[in-house]
């Protein structure tokens, strides 16, 4: 017999919030200059949801995926389950959305908008947002920049920015792909406000805007196959 | 800001400069008197009627700063005659840390290892136990307890049946919260312990009406978890000045009329707070050497804090 539970979110949340930020920013120092990278790869996203180019709709998914198996691996796996033995479930969770968005990108499941709409413009304003906002938050609450979270090298930027991208394209993919995101934004909003930080809210604005856009918008077809 | 600790009555602050003193000047400083200590009731061992928890606190992952810092915890813990530690394979990197302190430190005869199993599934309680003592670096806990009743027919049975093949010493069950207590009495009542584990302190006090009284009369030694709330009791204490009474059970400090008021229930052995902090450590450990409360005292601890 199971008794589950009886546990509550608090029980779960087994590290001080002093221990993360130094873990944080022992992965950026070990990172560095990854961050560059990867914030440029999101904010390339974002100019490739606008500005059509040839190949588009197979070399962002793919290399997102990429983002998603580094997180997987060198964030989830190799250092946050040193804190948090629930991490050890996250990763492969992580390394499968990662595989499923190449597997998205490369086969040609997805489609970009092919005009410049509202709602593309709104996706990748929300996009840069993400990517640009989120290690803006370390200082916004208190911690050292050093610690900041980075989209494409820790997860819940890159769930976020992801999220966003998905509610500007099109494909019957793009809703399987969401699920992933959209269930690790519900887990760090509510380890934020576990750990007593308002930045929770930020986390589920930020879900529900992408999720709103990509319900409201109309869905571009999907790639006809031969 | 005040914080727990700081927010003494003015008569204890002129002895805390007197100590300082004594610290920095030519006088060697006193040796801090040895924590009182209360029997295990099946096997008569004495243990300090404070422990050091590490939930949380020690889940410093392979941060080698912070390792160093926790090690120097549990060094101030046994340098003040502290003996029980208690952890729990649910605790991340709890445990690794610990091994890590008792390494550098030459492993202290003094422990007594207090570990838990904590798996839904039986067959992988054995393992789990192995795995737990490798991470300690120890031959045999001297405690297994069976982690918030999880599987606990089963643990319990396995648990017995490697203290039966002297594998480890001592059997227990735990809870934490105010959860079970109801199944807590039910296998107390039925079961052969040498161990209970529960949350008590002047706030959560459900364990008065049968827990305490069902171990005492069973013979079970009774582990307090969460003395201070993980801190929540201690923060929301610190905003009020400490009563001047609190003096004359030598209580310098919230905590230490916390764990005062714990530890002199007749049916505790002993509470286990955790900290990241060696003055916490030592401040824990000096509230089990001086005096403890009588009932009424106990009851006025209660009303005060019960009030705030």
């Amino acid at each position: 017999m199971s008794e589950w539970w009886t546990y509550e979110l608090s029980d779960f949340l087994m590290f001080s919030p002093r221990v993360y930020v130094r873990l944080l920013a022992a992965y950026n120092a070990a990172m560095w200059p990854a961050q560059v990278v990867t914030i440029a790869l999101g904010l390339a996203a974002a100019a490739l949801l606008l500005v059509p180019m040839r190949g588009r709709e197979r070399l962002v998914p793919a290399a997102l995926g990429v983002l998603w198996t580094l997180v997987a691996w060198a964030f989830l796996w190799e250092r946050y389950a040193t804190i948090n033995w629930g991490a050890l479930y996250a990763a492969p969770a992580f390394a499968l959305q990662g595989v499923v968005l190449i597997a998205a990108g490369l086969s040609g499941r997805l489609s970009f908008p092919a005009t410049r709409s509202a709602g593309a413009i709104a996706a990748a304003a929300l996009l840069v947002a993400i990517v640009l906002g989120w290690p803006l938050l370390a200082p916004l609450f208190g911690r050292p920049f050093d610690a900041a979270e980075v989209f494409g090298l820790v997860p819940d930027p890159t769930a976020l920015a992801t999220l966003a991208l998905l509610a500007a394209i099109g494909g019957g993919a793009r809703i399987v792909l969401m699920i992933i995101p959209a269930l690790w934004s519900l887990i760090a909003a509510a380890t934020l406000f576990t750990l007593g930080s308002s930045a929770w809210v930020l986390v589920l604005a930020a879900a529900a805007a992408a999720v709103a856009l990509s319900v409201s918008r109309r869905t571009p077809p999907a790639p006809r196959r031969w | 800001m005040h914080t727990r600790r700081t927010l003494l009555t003015g008569a204890m602050a002129v002895g805390g400069i007197a100590a300082l003193s004594r610290a920095g000047g030519a006088q060697p400083a006193a040796p801090a008197p040895a924590p009182l200590t209360k029997s295990i009731p099946s096997s008569g061992e004495a243990l300090p009627v404070v422990g050091l928890g590490t939930w949380i606190t020690f889940n410093v992952g392979n941060d080698a700063a912070l390792r160093d810092e926790c090690a120097a915890v549990v060094a101030a813990f046994f340098a003040a005659g502290g003996r029980l530690i208690d952890s729990s394979p649910m605790y991340g990197s709890s445990q690794p840390t610990i091994g890590y302190a008792l390494q550098k430190l030459g492993r202290p005869e003094a422990l007594f290892s207090a570990e838990k199993v904590w798996t839904s599934s039986p067959r992988n309680g054995p393992p789990q136990i192995a795995q737990s003592l490798a991470s300690w670096g120890v031959p045999r806990f001297d405690l297994v307890q069976v982690h918030n009743l999880l599987s606990w027919e089963a643990h319990l049975d396995t648990l017995l049946a490697m203290k039966e093949a002297k594998q480890i010493r001592h059997v227990g069950i735990t809870t934490s919260e105010g959860r079970r207590h109801r199944d807590m009495e039910a296998i107390m009542a039925s079961r052969p312990l040498d161990f209970v584990q529960a949350t008590y302190n002047p706030v959560d006090r459900e364990l008065e009406a049968r827990i305490l009284p069902l171990a005492r009369e069973r013979g079970i030694a009774v582990i307090v978890n969460r003395p201070f709330r993980e801190g929540e009791l201690t923060r929301k204490l610190a905003r009020h000045p400490l009563p001047g009474w609190a003096a004359e059970i030598g209580a310098m400090s919230w905590a230490q009329l916390v764990l005062k008021f714990i530890v002199s229930h007749p049916s505790v052995t002993c509470a286990i707070p955790a900290t990241t902090r060696v003055d916490h450590v030592r401040e824990n450990l000096a509230a089990a050497a001086g005096p403890l409360p009588d009932e009424a005292f106990r009851r006025r601890i209660a009303e005060a804090i019960g009030h705030i």
